[in-house]
């Protein structure tokens, strides 16, 4: 065998893939040459280098997530994302208050001045809405204002709490 | 996801759980880096590449039967997109007899050994290597894979895979001896 043979039988040696001749003769070669050592010396040299390459493998997100901005499955992501974004949840129940509050805004008022409101004076606009949930709920004024206050109070809660999620975020 | 066997995640991710996708995107990204990394080298518009292998990934999903290794399969699709962008661009590896050797008017030949150095003659090294042999050794070392591992997704016996990964480095530790020795040449 000549020098060069066993210089590239060094990966195999270094990795236990030689047989048992095969090994004992390059133990031999190493033991007898400076240059071999050397040799063997630069091999783990280059394994320590490739055994760092590892760490040049940037992890998945930044790929995923540009991977997938421009495809479908991003664009449904994105649309149930803005759907559900904090801004959109929350203007649709300010929304929601600000409708419930002019369809009440007699007896809340009345509500809020301890004064009971006169038969005949709520409303005109949207009092159909006002008496086809007292149909189907069978609930008075009364109980239907509680129900709201208590909702806008839970959804006041809420909306403040997706507000410091929102902003930890 | 750990425990969860490759197979049970592509069924998952098939029923819209994006969980289930993104842990197999992150079980087998190293192996795709570094099947798009052996074949475009260290070039800008690698991340880019794997972008479309996600995208080929995700969308083909339904079409994987199951029958090959989901590792063997991302392998085919890392390597035939990243194929397609060499083709696309210029390649820019250089063959290892033609590796330059930077003028040493201002740096030491020590410095010149330094390991940033070190590291940017090996890239150049690997990239003038046989792909085969560098598909092998980034697999082995880039992606972390056992012997085993890269010969199942190469298609290849393990004594193949063995051969590659020594005679690649053989002819790395030739490359870079070469360059040792050009750099003493110019010693002023």
């Amino acid at each position: 065998m000549k020098p060069d043979d066993f210089e590239d039988l060094l990966p195999a040696y270094m990795d236990g893939d030689l047989t048992a001749e095969q090994r004992s003769r390059i133990e031999a070669w190493l033991d007898s040459s400076e240059e071999a050592r050397r040799s063997l010396d630069e091999y783990r040299r280059l394994e320590s280098m490739l055994t760092l390459r590892c760490e040049q493998v940037p992890p998945p997100d930044r790929m995923l997530h540009a991977a997938f901005r421009g495809s479908l499955l991003s664009r449904v992501r994105l649309t149930m994302d803005s759907l559900f974004s904090f801004p959109m949840i929350s203007s649709a129940l300010l929304i929601l208050v600000g409708i419930g509050a002019y369809l009440f805004r007699d007896p809340i008022t009345a509500w809020f001045s301890r004064t009971p409101p006169v038969p005949g004076a709520d409303s005109r606009q949207l009092q159909w809405v006002q008496t086809a949930i007292q149909y189907f709920t069978g609930a008075d004024v009364w109980t239907l204002t509680a129900i709201y206050v208590g909702l806008t109070i839970a959804i006041l809660l809420s909306t403040t709490l997706m507000l410091m999620r929102f902003l930890r975020d | 996801m750990t425990g969860v066997s490759d197979h049970e995640l592509v069924a998952k991710a098939l029923q819209g759980n994006q969980k289930a996708f993104r842990a197999i995107v992150e079980r087998h990204h190293a192996t795709a880096y570094s099947v798009v990394r052996a074949i475009l080298g260290d070039r800008d518009d690698v991340e880019d590449v794997l972008q479309n292998v996600y995208i080929k990934i995700y969308r083909g999903l339904a079409g994987f039967r199951g029958d090959a290794r989901l590792s063997t399969w991302i392998y085919q699709i890392a390597r035939n997109e990243a194929i397609n962008a060499a083709r696309r661009r210029r390649p820019e590896a250089q063959p290892i007899e033609e590796i330059a050797v930077p003028a040493p008017e201002s740096a030491s030949p020590e410095a010149e050994y330094g390991r940033q150095e070190r590291g940017q003659q090996l890239e150049k090294a690997m990239a003038g290597l046989e792909e085969d042999y560098r598909m092998a050794l980034e697999l082995r070392y880039m992606g972390e894979r056992s012997y085993e591992e890269i010969a199942d997704v190469m298609g290849l016996p393990l004594g193949t895979v063995k051969t590659y990964i020594h005679r690649g480095k053989a002819q790395l530790r030739r490359a870079m001896a070469r360059y040792q020795q050009r750099v003493f040449e110019r010693k002023p």
